[in-house]
């Protein structure tokens, strides 16, 4: 009988975690529907995990990792590339400010992947490199060139 | 408000719908019901869409003459080897401003520096060799070695690490059991049934995620990066740790004269984090990033920004006369090239240039490594250097810089003294915030230093290189169309690189492997002509017979959605002389090793072999007639043709 980190039991943390994931999800496809997909997948492959979890910070990049994993196939497809932006799918940018998140749904998948980690989510350069499985070097450079693009918006906080 | 208010405040404001909430709800209560049948992997099928998905199998044949073409898509930046460190000192504080002042926040390292205090002196030797290279030790076991896979490779006699490793009597695979901790474990095959008898413990507790091993002959070198002060992984483990300081590339070498006690020879270690590696004839080349915190330089401790080598105890700063300082150093980053015998771990040569790299391509004679230039707005320029490394020694022969950015490192290659390189140019304008922009794809032929000989520009606009394989007079290369394509061939000049032949088909190739036979083996996925969906993987045959009519004779869908063989060529089985074709793969139902043969040129599916699910590193390979498919944890194993038959150990 199974009975530890019951806390960590799936329904408990799809309450918690379904929006961190379908925001992850959404900025990677740019895809309300695909986003939808991926929350059941990303859910479903964790029922699978979750009893190996150690910590919630554990949980949380598991998650992040099936959701990258997940959206990995789909973003081939030439129907992304196609399709990018697709305004409709996305709130309308706050009156006064800015479409910084429409600005950084414009960049290349990598890059967006590492921003919204980085500002939304506050991983640091070597953590998202465990996630992603990649270099600290590499995130850096997404994440350099990110800036680089995003420069008029960046420039004014500096 | 900042940029990280902002977004944050936006992203905030996109929720599921409430119904979807709903449904994946039930569907995991459906999941925990322990007789309600599996929760049913929904794949992606649905989501992708409309796009009719073409493939260009671009046929190049290379006539590279003495003429130069008439346009030039190069740029060159000279490498100067640095007289002094005062030299590299300003080079590291000549970075223009706003570049520095943007990449600030990503650079989280503290200029590494060695643990011997007396490093600071130039003077201090490296532990050199006297022979030079000197090839690794025979191994002179009696039992002979059985015939055996190798990790996929770009280029014969050239090895690229992996995570697991045979010689055809042991397989040495590294496994991140929770039992046993994360290490590489020596199992012996020469028996009937695979035996665990050897261990080598993992030192870095921060995952394996970066690590890779060779072994040749009794020698086995781990390689990886190590983060001083740093604990155990804060996301992946349950400790705490303070990330500080900046990262080492760590070469561990064992003996493995005993196997079943591996001894530690040397630990060496070479500034900057782990990019690439090659092993060719008992020597290691090493190619490490090395970021200097530009806060904390100090020019009379040039500790602070210049490269280390640490062979075993003794530890030296990189000579000034081995750092190459390009005339302006965009990012404070090095590319830091060691080579090391593996007989003894001895360092016999190391050359750093004063720029990042993050591809490698290596053949026996030159080692070319490729970074990233931002080019300040005039659009992405990959830099390239190359090292001769045929003599023992590495030198640096030529450096550049070329228009846009490499796929990987198939992107490049060498062919009778010329370099070749296919690109993906992304040409982009900002306004308002919002960035769009064109690809425009290129092939460049250069010579041995590095000037331009020929080129083809502008291939497919707004499509991006998918795949590429240079095979001597010929390349080849897919690119992916996102609308309709409507392609014209240059073939009016037959001194430079020309398209003599193209191939539309459904779907793409993410990798290329020559299979014989006048064949190409293409690993990709698949689309419905009809609707545009990219949908499930598939394995085609290219007939490059004729190069100029080049057709794809045979493919099959292969029944899952996503591989890491799309990413990862060392993922992908390719071996044509044992006829197997083999790669882990997302099955709707989960994770399965499938595994393909050819007959009569056609693709004939043999196995597919459920795996774990997190099992999605799993390699395939074979030694005598036995094949394996080893994972992190287990060791699964069979006859040839006997898959239903899988016995398994756990590692």
């Amino acid at each position: 009988m199974e009975t530890e980190n019951t806390c960590f039991e799936p329904q408990a943390m799809f309450e918690k975690y379904a929006d961190m994931v379908y925001r992850l999800s959404l900025v990677r496809t740019k895809n309300r529907h695909d986003s939808e997909d991926i929350l059941q997948e990303v859910f479903l492959r964790y029922m699978k995990v979750w009893r190996s979890m150690e910590s919630e910070e554990h949980v949380k990049a598991m998650l992040i990792r099936i959701t990258v994993n997940c959206s990995k196939s789909l973003l081939g497809s030439a129907w992304f590339r196609k399709t990018e932006g697709l305004e409709e799918d996305l709130p309308a940018p706050a009156e006064e400010g800015r479409d910084v998140l429409g600005a950084v749904l414009n960049l290349p998948l990598k890059y967006r992947t590492a921003v919204h980690l980085h500002y939304y989510q506050g991983y640091s350069v070597e953590e998202m490199a465990e996630l992603l499985h990649t270099h600290p070097s590499t995130v850096k450079t997404w994440l350099f060139r990110a800036r680089a693009l995003l420069k008029e918006i960046i420039r004014e906080e500096e | 408000m900042s940029f990280q208010d902002e977004y944050q405040k936006q992203i905030e404001q996109i929720k599921p719908d409430g119904y979807i909430k709903g449904r994946v709800r039930a569907k995991l209560r459906e999941g925990e019901r322990p007789a309600g049948g599996k929760p049913r992997a929904h794949l992606l099928r649905n989501a992708v869409a409309l796009a009719l998905c073409a493939v260009l199998i671009f046929t190049v044949g290379f006539a590279v003459g003495t003429r130069r073409a008439k346009r030039t898509a190069l740029s060159f930046t000279a490498v100067n080897t640095a007289a002094s460190y005062g030299e590299v000192y300003d080079a590291i504080k000549a970075f223009v401003p706003t570049v520095w002042d943007r990449a600030r926040n990503f650079l989280p390292g503290i200029a590494y520096k060695s643990s011997t205090a007396e490093n600071t002196d130039i003077a201090v030797a490296y532990p050199q060799s006297e022979n030079g290279v000197v090839a690794t030790g025979v191994d002179e076991a009696e039992t002979a070695a059985a015939d055996h896979s190798e990790t996929t490779k770009q280029v014969e006699g050239v090895d690229e690490a992996d995570v697991v490793k045979t010689d055809g009597k042991y397989l040495y695979s590294l496994c991140t059991t929770k039992e046993q901790g994360n290490g590489v474990r020596i199992i012996d095959v020469r028996g009937a049934t695979p035996e665990r008898i050897g261990m080598i413990p993992l030192d870095n507790t921060y995952g394996a995620g970066d690590t890779e091993l060779y072994v040749s002959g009794d020698r086995l070198i781990l390689l990886h990066t190590a983060y001083p002060n740093r604990g155990n992984s804060r996301l992946f483990g349950v400790a705490e740790d303070g990330i500080g300081g900046s990262a080492a590339c760590r070469i561990e070498v064992y003996d493995l004269s005993d196997r079943k006690n591996p001894k530690e020879l040397i630990r060496n270690e070479q500034s900057g984090a782990y990019t690439d590696s090659r092993l060719i004839d008992g020597a290691l080349y090493v190619v490490s990033c090395y970021n200097v915190d530009v806060n904390g330089v100090s020019k009379g401790d040039h500790a602070t920004y210049v490269p280390s080598v640490q062979c075993g105890k003794e530890s030296a700063a990189v000579p000034a006369e081995s750092i190459c300082v390009y005339d302006h150093c965009e990012m404070p980053q090095y590319t830091v090239v060691c080579g090391y015998q593996i007989e003894d771990g001895a360092l016999f040569d190391t050359k750093s240039v004063l720029g990042g790299s993050f591809t490698v391509y290596c053949n026996t004679d030159n080692l070319v490594t490729a970074g990233y230039s931002y080019g300040g707005g005039s659009g992405d320029k990959t830099q390239i250097v190359r090292f001769s490394i045929g003599d023992g020694a590495i030198t640096l022969r030529a450096s550049g810089e070329i228009e846009g950015s490499l796929l990987n490192q198939f992107s490049m290659d060498e062919y009778k003294g010329y370099f070749r390189f296919v690109t993906t140019a992304y040409r982009e304008t900002v306004s308002g915030g919002a960035v769009s922009g064109e690809t425009v794809n290129s092939l460049v032929v250069l010579n041995g230093e590095f000037k331009q000989v020929g080129a083809i520009t502008g291939i497919a606009p707004g499509e991006r290189v998918y795949s590429v394989r240079f095979m001597g007079d010929m390349a080849y290369f897919v690119t992916f169309r996102q609308v309709d394509p409507l392609f014209s061939v240059d073939v009016s000049d037959p001194a430079a690189p020309k398209i003599i032949g193209s191939l539309k088909i459904p779907g793409f190739s993410d990798f290329l492997f020559p299979f014989g036979g006048g064949r190409l083996l293409g690993i990709g996925r698949n689309a419905d002509e009809a609707t545009g969906r990219t949908d499930k993987m598939k394995l085609s045959f290219f007939d490059i017979s004729d190069p100029a009519k080049v057709t794809e004779s045979h493919k099959t869908d292969v029944d899952a959605y996503y591989s890491d063989a799309l990413y990862n060529h060392k993922a992908c089985l390719v071996d044509a002389n044992q006829n197997l074709i083999g790669f882990p793969a997302y099955h709707e139902e989960g994770l399965r090793y499938f595994l393909y043969s050819v007959e009569n040129d056609a693709f004939v599916r043999r196995a597919v072999i459920p795996v774990d699910q997190d099992e999605w590193d799993a390699r395939g390979l074979y030694v005598g007639k036995i094949f394996y498919i080893v994972t992190p944890n287990r060791l699964l194993y069979c006859h040839f043709g006997h898959y239903d038959e899988m016995k398994e150990i756990t590692l």
